[in-house]
């Protein structure tokens, strides 16, 4: 896979009277196309900033933006040809209907047939019915249906998605969720906020952590979950929990503590104390009901990472 | 080329769709001029004035409403952007500053014709009133469609960075502009002698002038009208442009959601 966007060393500071903040500090990243890369973090972390500057709204005070290989400060008129953008607090033009405000958006990005072009993507969203409804009047399922059709009418070869399922029901984050992959299946190359781990876990390819202006960490999902887990956790059920913890408590390099009745977690930091442990359990006078390994969900690991950068860790 | 016109014209496109929606804005088309049509020209043949003065009157409110709305659409057209949280959107897209600026002045120019028009019958049914050089009128017109639009390029620079308050601002500039200029008056008789040379430096001041010659009321003067309206428009042009690259790079120019 090439190279869709190549973020060389971005730098940002916002001034504001004496105060300086530090949007972004030497920000490097590659998203590869056709992949659904995910920018995750706390709010006030950069990423709306570094979205920002991709679209070319806000100019940076160092390092370079390469899109498509074109380069973002030289040539972005033709990179916003190329791109498109949705953010998920966006609302829409006051006083046009859902059709006008898409051919007005056509316009803009001298799309061919733009009636055609917006019929075909309204049938596909569901919105037809819709079209002659003010946009502003839109649900917030509908309205965030009717931004996708909008960031999807110049056929962008990038998409950038704000927060897209920010304010949704269940029913209509999942659609939007599967539209992300449908876009991903077309071999649209994706960029990603959100602060849905789920969300994050289910769609992204690769993943970006940033707190604070800085890259805390880049991997895929099952990467990250690794680089942070030092330790493993396996939880036992059993009817007598003092028995299993005095039993365990006598392994070295295994600690283990009562979760609540009749379930012990144990932290293992080597595979190789699985065999110990099971056979220490099976000594135990009390019936052992099941042995599970608990995998780390995905906020634990951004939390860990998060708190982490802050030096803050609760490791 | 083509591509930059369709730019262009969705502006246009936009302004015009959304003004066919809103009553507020449609009355700001066809309720407001007519009031203030009738305001001034019936406290005119009230005082039983020569009709000349009538007439400059009239075409004080035909020039000072083409500048109201070139100016007020160009900064109106960003202003609403950035209520309905899409501006980001706009800026986003292909089009740049000066096709934005464009194409809103012209939906700006077409709500102008619209009521330049109706003025035109009106007063002609009841006061007479003709144009009497159309090329004079067509110049005076053109001088302060360009006066509206660099008044609409300054006010854009400050809505690059204040939006909604620079909608004040582009209600205040035609005013203070038509006042400065002797809208409705001679500033030779009003003004101080030591005031009038900047005074004529400003291209509407130029341009009513030129409106008024077509009554026997005006002084025109071609060198100045060309030099001050070509002028202002360069110092207006880079002037945007320095402030909308000071506004990408401050991030104040648009805000994702």
């Amino acid at each position: 896979m090439q190279d869709a966007v190549i973020i060389s060393n971005i730098s940002k500071i916002y001034k504001s009277g004496k105060e300086s903040i530090h949007a972004l500090d030497n920000v490097t990243l590659t998203i590869k196309e056709g992949e659904i890369f995910g920018l995750l973090g706390p709010n006030g972390a950069g990423k709306t900033t570094l979205i920002s500057m991709l679209i070319g709204i806000l100019k940076q005070d160092s390092g370079s933006i390469s899109i498509l290989g074109m380069d973002v400060a030289r040539e972005t008129s033709k990179i916003q040809n190329n791109i498109n953008v949705v953010s998920g607090f966006s609302r829409s033009l006051i006083s046009l209907s859902v059709e006008e405000c898409l051919i007005y958006y056509c316009m803009l990005y001298n799309v061919k047939n733009p009636k055609a072009k917006v019929d075909r993507l309204l049938k596909k969203m569901g919105l037809y019915e819709a079209r002659n409804l003010l946009a502003e009047d839109l649900s917030s399922g509908m309205r965030q249906k009717y931004l996708i059709c909008k960031g999807l009418l110049n056929d962008p070869k990038i998409l950038l998605l704000d927060e897209p399922t920010v304010g949704l029901d269940v029913e209509s984050a999942i659609l939007v969720r599967k539209m992300i992959k449908e876009l991903k299946g077309n071999g649209m190359t994706i960029l990603l906020t959100t602060h849905n781990m789920f969300e994050a876990e289910e769609l992204c390819d690769n993943i970006a952590f940033i707190n604070r202006g800085k890259i805390v960490s880049i991997g895929t999902p099952k990467e990250l979950k690794s680089k942070i887990m030092s330790t493993r956790t396996v939880e036992i059920h059993c009817s007598d929990e003092s028995c299993v913890l005095s039993s365990l408590k006598s392994l070295p390099g295994v600690k283990a503590k009562v979760k609540s009745p009749q379930i012990v977690h144990v932290n293992v930091t080597d595979y190789k104390k699985m065999k110990d442990i099971m056979l220490v359990l099976s000594s135990c006078k009390g019936e052992i009901y099941s042995v599970n390994e608990l995998e780390p969900t995905f906020e634990e690991i951004y939390i860990k990472m998060i708190n982490q950068s802050q030096g803050d860790s609760h490791e | 080329m083509n591509d930059s016109i369709t730019r262009i014209l969705s502006q246009v496109y936009k302004n015009l769709n959304s003004l066919r929606r809103n009553t507020f804005r449609m009355a700001d088309v066809l309720i407001w001029p007519m009031i203030f049509l009738f305001t001034l020209t019936f406290f005119i043949t009230y005082l039983g004035s020569d009709t000349s003065y009538l007439y400059v009157v009239i075409l004080g409110m035909i020039g000072w409403r083409v500048i109201y709305f070139l100016n007020l659409d160009m900064v109106s057209s960003i202003a609403e952007e950035n209520w309905a949280k899409t501006l980001a959107y706009l800026f986003a897209s292909p089009i740049s500053r000066m096709e934005t600026a464009v194409g809103s002045a012209i939906s700006g120019f077409v709500k102008a014709c619209f009521v330049l028009v109706v003025y035109l019958l009106l007063t002609n049914l009841l006061y007479g009133f003709v144009v009497k050089d159309w090329g004079v009128f067509v110049l005076g017109m053109a001088t302060l469609s360009v006066a509206g639009f660099t008044m609409g390029l300054f006010a854009l620079s400050f809505a690059y960075f204040a939006k909604e308050e620079a909608f004040s601002i582009s209600f205040i500039l035609p005013d203070v502009f038509a006042l400065l200029s002797g809208v409705y008056f001679s500033i030779d008789a009003v003004y101080p002698s030591w005031l009038l040379p900047f005074i004529r430096l400003l291209p509407t001041t130029q341009g009513f002038e030129v409106l008024k010659s077509t009554v026997g009321l005006g002084h025109p003067d071609l060198s100045m009208l060309v030099l001050t309206t070509g002028g202002w428009l360069l110092v207006a042009y880079l002037v945007n442009g320095w402030a909308y690259d000071k506004a990408r790079k401050e991030g104040k120019l648009a805000r994702l959601g």
